[in-house]
């Protein structure tokens, strides 16, 4: 089922958690809602799921607005942080619960349905159990299938991995989006980690400070971010920014730093002649370690962090650092000069002003 | 270096430490005292100080077998349906207080509704307020419902006055049950009435039988409700009933006043050895006692 | 306000009106009136300030405002001090061992008053019979019949032993709270137990003490019930009647067979009107920040 938010707000007191967010959320689709902590993800996910009532705007599930239902009559199923399992009932009764509040339901089609709900997450073996008898992966589990037993139109799950070790995550994630897929039920999720968020997501609206920040695939997310925010937040480890002078030379567009000169492709200069400043970003996986003189920076290495498959190389560059990628062979003592070399199709351009994206 | 080799060092025994002790031990003696004489006293004839005069007898306890033969207790009620009495008091202002206290408990820790913080200053100012003060005017109330002189008039007003204590102490369970449990129940369909009787109520288990026992036994022991608002013989409860032989005068049969007293404070003293632990922490959750 | 919360609140609403503001009104209203039996109750009539007037003309309005200020104060005294020092002690021993204490403390609270006050009566029996005298005439205290000779030594030994043991549970809680390494920290700073309790202990329990002090005060001089059960306010003529057992014995319950409600309801309307007041200040000064959160979901 589709779901629209229009000029979507909640305020508490003088606190506005929520500022006029839009969103169009197409059926079926996996949408995740990512941003920093406190910017008003959870919120979002309540006022969706009924429990809090907007101060303004519309929530609109296919073509009805749903403000004034309560929460068990919008056809949604949620899946908590903490997985709010029941403590007192066992695993059957918890996934049942859902079916054992509609009037109508016969046991043995309550007794049928938990069965097919428990396989479908792969936990038909613990209902027997009480959650405290379950690892934190199985109750996500239990949490997931509570959540899809009545076949609701939306599912809804805030920070579904933020309890589950590193593992975990991994498994999970996957698992997530491949039963997303399975049941074709348009979902949102809200976490706080970009990776889940951009691994896992069909869609991500990218939140700070109460107002959606961008609406995006995640491939456009990387590759095109709308303002320095969305370039700073998406992407491990984070985008380098420097602030730069443009100045034109032989027909095309030069940036210049202290120590930093770069020549902009046609497509990666702002258009026309108006803009003097500009904030240069460039991920770190786009900039290489070359020879002294051979990029279009010169430095020295300040620290390097083996990661595994990469390094991280810190170059100090007059006043100040970029972070670079280079391969695991790499190697060379601190201090020692180095050149770097953008990959120069890569390069992102933001108004020092607003942080819009120029080019 | 081997420092395994070295004899471990010995904490030397400071007597200072038995100290704070015996200063317990000597404050506490006497209500330790107390309650070793009552039940001692019960199973003797006659007693002068800390001398028995006669030897062990059950005669003391004739009151519960043969009451006809008890001088003191002609012309009072029979022992048997005083406890019944009691209890019945006992149980149900203790089964009102708890329900009574977490439906208003939970509106109070979980409900938006306007006048929801006057209210809850109103638990609190009511919780600390002395209502022995208001005994007159509540005798005026009951007249006026036609409930002086009956068991429920009462219960009624015996669970008035332990509601603000017991609002408080659920509120108090309440607010410890997460939040995103009551939402879950919520989004899974229940009402809110569902959810507080088939989520919440479970979860607070504990403490509705802590306040159940704590309210049983302020009900089981309550002495000035049943003494002034049920003065009639057939409605006696045993604390009126200790009171009425205490009150006869100067010979008082005191081995048959301390088995009776035993008697009534037995179970008390049974369900604290039991529920000490819920009773704590009641206790300790409210201030008032 | 909605139908749930209406549902929720109304029966605790309900009694809360029938039994706390209701009786206000009516003692205040009442304590303008003439009612008592011999009136009749139907045959009252209002007769302005006269039972206020009457009492500060009675002949034993200042013996038994004298014997409330004694009996509140020496009994509060023995309440605060002994809660304390059983706190102090029973949280510095070894664990069980001060819930041991503690719980035989909590026994008078929660023993019936009247098997309480029997075993009181009973060791204060005159000789050959209470223990007191047993116990007491070792040390140079000659046996004597206690409750008609020394009257306040019993009221006061009978409420601090149950009063005790408020003062012992607020303090206890409050002193576990302290964080322990503060206790440690001071250990290692090499400060003696006492000066512990001096300079750490004390200092951070005041507000509970200022605590109980208030609360402890208001319901001493509301209270009446343990000298009910042990002296009735003799032995002869209100020797130690307090103003709540007077209000009581005026309208409730007396030998006289007249029972002034108007006359004993003047009597408790100062009463109720200083337990609003202490009860309103305390709400303000000790609690009402743990109020102040909203409920996080918002629909009923
Ligand atoms: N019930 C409430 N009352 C008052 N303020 C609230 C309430 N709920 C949330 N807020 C405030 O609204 C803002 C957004 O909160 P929200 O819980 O939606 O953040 P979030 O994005 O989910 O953060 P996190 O990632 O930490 O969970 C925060 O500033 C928070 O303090
Ligand atoms: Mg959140």
């Amino acid at each position: 089922m589709r779901v629209v938010l229009q000029q979507l707000t909640k305020r508490f007191g003088a606190v506005t958690a929520v500022d006029a967010l839009d969103l169009e959320i197409k059926s079926g689709e996996f949408v995740g809602l990512l941003g920093p902590s406190g910017c008003g993800k959870t919120t979002t996910l309540l006022m969706i799921a009924g429990i809090y009532r907007p101060t303004g705007g519309a929530i609109v599930f296919g073509d009805h607005r749903v403000e004034h239902l309560m929460p068990k009559d919008r056809g949604i199923g949620m899946v908590f942080q903490s997985y709010a399992l029941y403590p007192h009932m066992t695993v059957a009764q918890n996934i049942g619960f859902p079916l054992a509040m509609r009037r109508g339901v016969a046991g043995d089609e309550i007794t049928r349905r938990v069965r097919e709900a428990a396989a479908l997450v792969h936990v038909d073996g613990l209902l027997a159990r009480k959650p405290a008898q379950l690892s934190g992966g199985q109750q996500q589990r239990v949490a997931l299938a509570r959540a899809l037993v009545k076949r609701p139109d939306i599912l809804l799950l805030d920070e579904p991995l933020s309890n589950l070790d590193a593992r975990l995550r991994h498994e999970m994630r996957g698992e997530i989006k491949r039963l997303q897929k399975e049941v074709g039920i348009t979902a949102i999720f809200v976490t706080h980690d970009q990776l889940e968020a951009l691994t896992m997501a069909d869609r991500v609206a990218l939140m700070s400070d109460a107002r959606l920040q961008a609406y995006a695939t995640p491939k456009e997310l990387y590759e095109r971010p709308v303002n320095q925010f969305v370039a700073e937040f998406i992407g491990s480890p984070p985008m380098n920014f420097f602030a730069a002078e443009l100045g034109r030379r032989n027909g095309s567009v030069l940036a210049t730093a202290q120590g930093i000169e770069i020549e902009l492709p046609p497509a990666r200069a702002p258009r026309g002649d108006g803009q003097r400043q500009a904030t240069v970003g460039i991920r770190p996986e786009h900039l290489a370690i070359v020879a002294p003189g051979a990029g279009h920076a010169n430095g020295e290495i300040y620290v390097i962090e083996p990661m595994g498959r990469e390094q991280i190389v810190d170059v100090q560059i007059g006043e100040r650092r970029l972070r670079a990628i280079a391969p695991p062979g790499f190697s060379a003592p601190l201090g020692a000069s180095v050149g770097l070399r953008a990959a120069v199709d890569q390069l992102h351009l933001f108004d020092p002003a607003g942080g819009e994206r120029l080019a | 270096m081997t420092g395994t080799t070295l004899p471990a060092p010995r904490a030397p025994f400071r007597p200072q430490t038995l100290i704070p002790y015996a200063v317990l031990v000597l404050a506490t003696l006497p209500i330790l005292v107390l309650y070793v004489w009552l039940t001692y006293s019960s199973f003797f004839p006659r007693i002068e100080g800390f001398r028995p005069v006669g030897p062990f007898t059950l005669e003391n306890w004739r009151f519960l077998w043969d009451p006809g033969s008890v001088d003191q207790l002609r012309n009072k009620p029979a022992i048997i349906p005083l406890t019944i009495n009691t209890f019945l008091f006992a149980i149900s202002t203790s089964v009102v207080v708890v329900l009574i206290s977490s439906m208003a408990g939970y509106a109070l820790s979980r409900l938006p509704f306007p006048g929801r913080r006057m209210f809850l200053g109103g638990v609190l100012l009511l919780h600390s307020f002395p209502s022995v003060t208001l005994l007159i005017a509540t005798f005026i109330v009951l007249r006026q419902l036609g409930l002086y002189d009956r068991l429920l008039g009462v219960i009624l007003v015996k669970a008035a006055f332990e509601l603000p204590f017991g609002v408080w102490i659920m509120k108090g369970f309440f607010d410890t049950v997460p939040w995103e449990l009551e939402m879950a129940a919520l989004v899974d369909g229940a009402s809110r009435l569902r959810t507080w009787w088939r989520i919440v109520m479970p979860l607070v288990k504990p403490g509705l039988l802590a306040l159940g026992i704590l309210t049983f036994v302020q009900g089981w022991n309550e002495f000035i409700l049943p003494f002034v608002f049920m003065p009639s013989g057939s409605q006696q409860t045993l604390s009126t009933f200790v009171r009425a032989i205490l009150g006869e005068g100067r010979f008082v049969d005191y081995g048959l006043l301390t088995a009776v007293g035993l008697y009534y404070v037995a179970p008390v003293l049974v369900l604290f050895v039991v529920a000490q632990d819920q009773l704590m922490r009641v206790y300790a959750g409210g201030v008032k006692g | 306000m909605n139908s749930t919360a209406l549902l929720f609140m109304g029966p605790a609403a309900l009694l809360v009106i029938l039994f706390f503001f209701v009786p206000v009104v009516i003692t205040l209203g009442l304590s303008l009136t003439d009612a008592a039996t011999a009136t009749g109750l139907s045959n009252w009539k209002w007769i302005g300030l006269d039972n206020y007037d009457q009492i500060a003309r009675g002949s034993f309005t200042m013996l038994i405002i004298r014997n409330t200020i004694f009996y509140v104060l020496v009994t509060l005294a023995f309440n605060v001090v002994v809660g304390l020092g059983i706190a102090l002690l029973s949280t510095h021993v070894e664990a069980k061992a001060g819930g041991f204490f503690r719980a035989l403390w909590l026994l008078p609270r929660i023993s019936p008053s009247a098997v309480y006050a029997i075993m009181w009566v009973w060791a204060a029996a005159a000789p050959p019979f209470g223990i007191m005298n047993d116990v007491l005439s070792p040390v140079g205290v000659a046996p004597r019949d206690w409750l008609n000779t020394d009257p306040w030594v019993i009221v006061i030994l009978v409420n601090g032993f149950v009063g005790a043991s408020l003062g012992m549970l607020v303090f206890t809680s409050a002193i576990n709270s302290i964080p322990e390494d503060l206790f440690r920290a001071a250990r290692v700073d090499g400060a003696s137990a006492w000066q512990i309790v001096r300079r750490i202990t004390l200092p951070l329990i005041r507000w509970p003490v200022l605590f109980v002090l208030v609360y402890q005060t208001m319901s001493l001089m509301a209270s009446y019930e343990y000298i009910l059960l042990t002296t009735n306010g003799g032995p002869g003529l209100y020797t130690t009647e307090v103003w709540s057992l007077w209000a009581f014995h005026t309208a409730l319950s007396n030998y006289y067979g007249n029972l002034e409600f108007g006359l004993g309801a003047a009597m408790a309307a100062g009463l109720v009107v200083i337990g609003l007041v202490v009860s309103f200040t305390m709400l303000r000064l000790f609690r009402f920040d743990e109020l102040v959160s909203d409920p996080r979901v918002e629909i009923t």
